[in-house]
């Protein structure tokens, strides 16, 4: 028989409890993490005089002098931060704990370009260690929650550009930390997940997008990069990623209907799903929205391959027609009519079509396909969130 | 034209609407078809030469056909180099595959053509089909690796942009990664490649077996895509462990595509639709490819 388990709310507020009584008294105690004095943690000084040096707008050395640090003594200094065990030092004020945990960020992003994940987690998990910890030292917490939650934005944001879900994952830090001690047999992945996931994003359409933006993007790769139709366990990887991302974008549209890119989303990841009639419901909906001519291509594009699912090869051409006259650089709408007319017999129309690649250059410039961008989610709003929070913390 | 020629689908396609024009469908004659088969015969990976039409039995779906022709003389070959420039790719690798395909461009002869499409996630025609090989050198030049890759979309842009004429044309695909960038499916590029006469060669670069999946042992997916699509239409892979054995797995290219065998057959009658091919060797030895079949037009 299952047993009773109590109600998230419960299990945050008493998780949250535990973990700050752990982390202010019993693992400093436990003497696995020194006491924080200067001469038990010598790099604290150092580490300040980073910040700095990141403040002072030298973000580049900044960040590859910490990227030089070992995870061991990066951990050993935030814990030192956040326990504030640290009289004999000057306390950093909250400006330079929000640097500190833009520096980490910066890091964390730097080194998943060079493809470091695990590197990648140990910053992200320090700076949201940070910006959750000076919540101490903020007067307004209403004003300190909404930074915490747009950092959290555009991290997932930045991390849908590399499609990062391990990256993303390890900003939910292990469950037993936060919601206690775990039921017999452990939490349930899936319960687990939930769990964090709305600790953080409860009711927030645009985190929702984010991230179900962020799962169909890895759903996408993992269905390119493993022929899952040849493989039934990454087949069922990728089917319970769509559908969690499915979940995501209705999360987002009962939150806020006239969020468009999420009803397009959701039509593309039902499509994915092979359930093409509810698909064109939700992208059909899209077009009367009278969204941005980026949306509109993108809709044209997801009903054509649903109408293409579907054999209507006929009208599939016309609505790629349609996404070709939108936009007549768009390479993924070109292929995508020229093989639908293929398959008409209209072999002439699709040698045509494709010959447009003759003509295209460099020269002329080689704007972003939006299909190329699409599994990036809003990643370009991340990055100009990113630019914004570290120009706040860069003295001018 | 006295008779319409049919060949692996899509040069069939293409002949008739020279002979009807517009978009209308061209009809054929029963008993005038004429069908060519582009074969290739390896044994130890190395071509087998010197066979003649007693070597040959083919089946046309499940029919079996007397070839009434066979030649190996020098078809001028249309080569569409298709190359993986994707971010993978940086540094030394470019550069040599860039040598590779430099020495492939140097075993074709005045009679040849060749084509340049470099592909990220964007695809690049960097040079058309031309018999100026100086052009497709000075635009291979150019290519710099970035970006994600779309496989899938190059090669179909590579099969639509043939032209029909009756040289040999083919795709030589280069690529060290999958596919993360097209806009159409492995499923859809496979139904376009049967659909053309393009014969597809594929290079690829990385250790396969390394890096197999460790459970399973199966190949990477790049590898089993270029696997049906050069066994679709007939062609072979080849692969380079290192990026210094590029240029011998693009020299093998061309060595197999000089030593092909062109069969030809007049089937009594020409049904439309979807034809299977099945080539044999009899009295002869050796490992026998050649295209799985070819589209009939109504």
């Amino acid at each position: 028989m299952m047993k009773r388990q109590p109600t998230l709310r419960q299990r945050l507020t008493f998780g949250t409890v535990v973990s700050c009584w752990l982390l202010l008294f019993l693992v400093p105690a436990s003497g696995v993490v020194p006491q924080l004095n200067p001469v038990v943690v010598p790099d604290l000084q150092p580490y300040l005089d980073l910040i700095e040096q990141y403040r002072r707008g030298d973000v580049a050395p900044a960040v590859e002098t910490l990227r030089s640090w070992p995870d061991t003594k990066i951990r050993r200094i935030v814990i030192a931060l956040m326990t504030r065990r640290t009289p004999a030092l000057q306390i950093p004020d909250v400006p330079a704990m929000f640097a500190a945990a833009m520096l980490h960020t910066d890091a964390a992003f730097t080194a998943v370009e060079t493809q470091g994940s695990s590197e990648a987690s140990v910053h992200l998990r320090a700076a949201a260690d940070l910006l959750m910890w000076t919540v101490l030292e903020v007067p307004d917490e209403r004003r300190w929650l909404f930074s915490r939650r747009d950092w959290r934005l555009m991290v997932t944001r930045v991390l849908n550009h590399y499609i990062e879900w391990n990256v993303y994952e390890s900003l939910n830090p292990p469950p037993p930390a936060r919601l206690g001690p775990p039921p017999p047999g452990g939490w349930a992945p899936t319960e687990m997940s939930e769990a964090r996931a709305n600790e953080i994003i409860e009711d927030d359409a645009d985190m929702e997008l984010a991230v179900g933006s962020l799962v169909e993007g890895v759903a996408f790769m993992n269905a390119q990069e493993f022929k899952i139709d040849r493989d039934r366990k990454q087949r069922a990887l990728v089917l319970q990623l769509r559908h969690r991302a499915e979940r995501h974008f209705r999360r987002a549209l009962s939150l806020r209907p006239a969020l468009v890119e999420a009803r397009l989303r959701l039509g593309r990841v039902l499509l994915d799903q092979d359930r093409a009639a509810e698909a064109e419901v939700e992208l059909g909906a899209v077009l009367k929205a009278g969204a941005d001519p980026r949306t509109v291509h993108l809709a044209l594009l997801f009903l054509g391959g649903a109408a293409e699912q579907d054999r209507r090869f006929e009208e599939a051409t016309e609505l790629y027609r349609r996404a070709v006259d939108i936009k007549p650089n768009g390479q993924a709408a070109r292929v995508a009519f020229a093989y639908a007319s293929e398959r008409m017999g209209e072999m002439d129309r699709a040698r045509s079509v494709v010959a447009w690649f003759l003509g295209r250059n460099e020269a002329q410039g080689l704007p972003m396909d939006d299909w190329t961008t699409y599994p990036g989610g809003q990643y370009l709003e991340g990055f100009e969130t990113l630019d914004r929070m570290r120009a706040s913390v860069v003295r001018k | 034209m006295s008779s319409a020629r049919l060949v692996a689908a899509p040069l069939l396609i293409a002949l008739a609407s020279i002979v009807v024009s517009g978009q209308q469908r061209p009809t054929y004659r029963t008993g005038v078809n004429l069908v060519t088969v582009d074969v290739s015969v390896s044994r130890g990976g190395h071509p087998v030469s010197g066979l003649g039409l007693e070597n040959f039995v083919v089946f046309d779906n499940g029919v079996k056909q007397k070839p009434d022709g066979i030649s190996v003389e020098q078809v001028p070959i249309d080569a569409s180099l298709v190359l993986d420039t994707s971010g993978s790719l940086a540094g030394n690798r470019l550069s040599q595959l860039k040598g590779a395909a430099d020495s492939l461009l140097d075993g074709l002869t005045a009679d040849d053509r060749a084509s340049l499409i470099a592909f990220s996630h964007v695809v690049l025609v960097r040079c058309p089909l031309t018999a100026d090989l100086r052009a497709v050198r000075s635009a291979l030049v150019l290519a710099e690796s970035s970006g994600r890759t779309a496989l899938y979309d190059a090669m179909y842009v590579a099969l639509r942009l043939r032209e029909p004429r009756d040289n040999r044309a083919v795709a030589v695909v280069f690529t060290d990664g999958f596919d993360n960038a097209s806009w159409l499916s492995e499923d859809r590029l496979l139904d376009a490649a049967a659909r053309s006469d393009v014969i597809i060669y594929g290079v690829t670069l990385g250790d396969p077996f390394r890096v197999a999946n460790v459970v399973s042992g199966e190949k990477p997916p790049s590898y089993k895509f270029l696997e049906s699509a050069t066994n679709a239409t007939g062609g072979r892979l080849f692969h380079a462990a290192t990026g210094d054995k590029l240029k011998g797995a693009f020299a093998r290219v061309l060595e197999d595509v000089r030593a092909r065998y062109v069969l030809r057959y007049s089937p009594d009658t020409v049904t439309p639709g979807w034809h299977t091919l099945e080539v044999r060797l009899q009295q002869a030895r050796g490992d026998i490819t050649a295209r799985r079949g070819y589209f009939a037009a109504r």
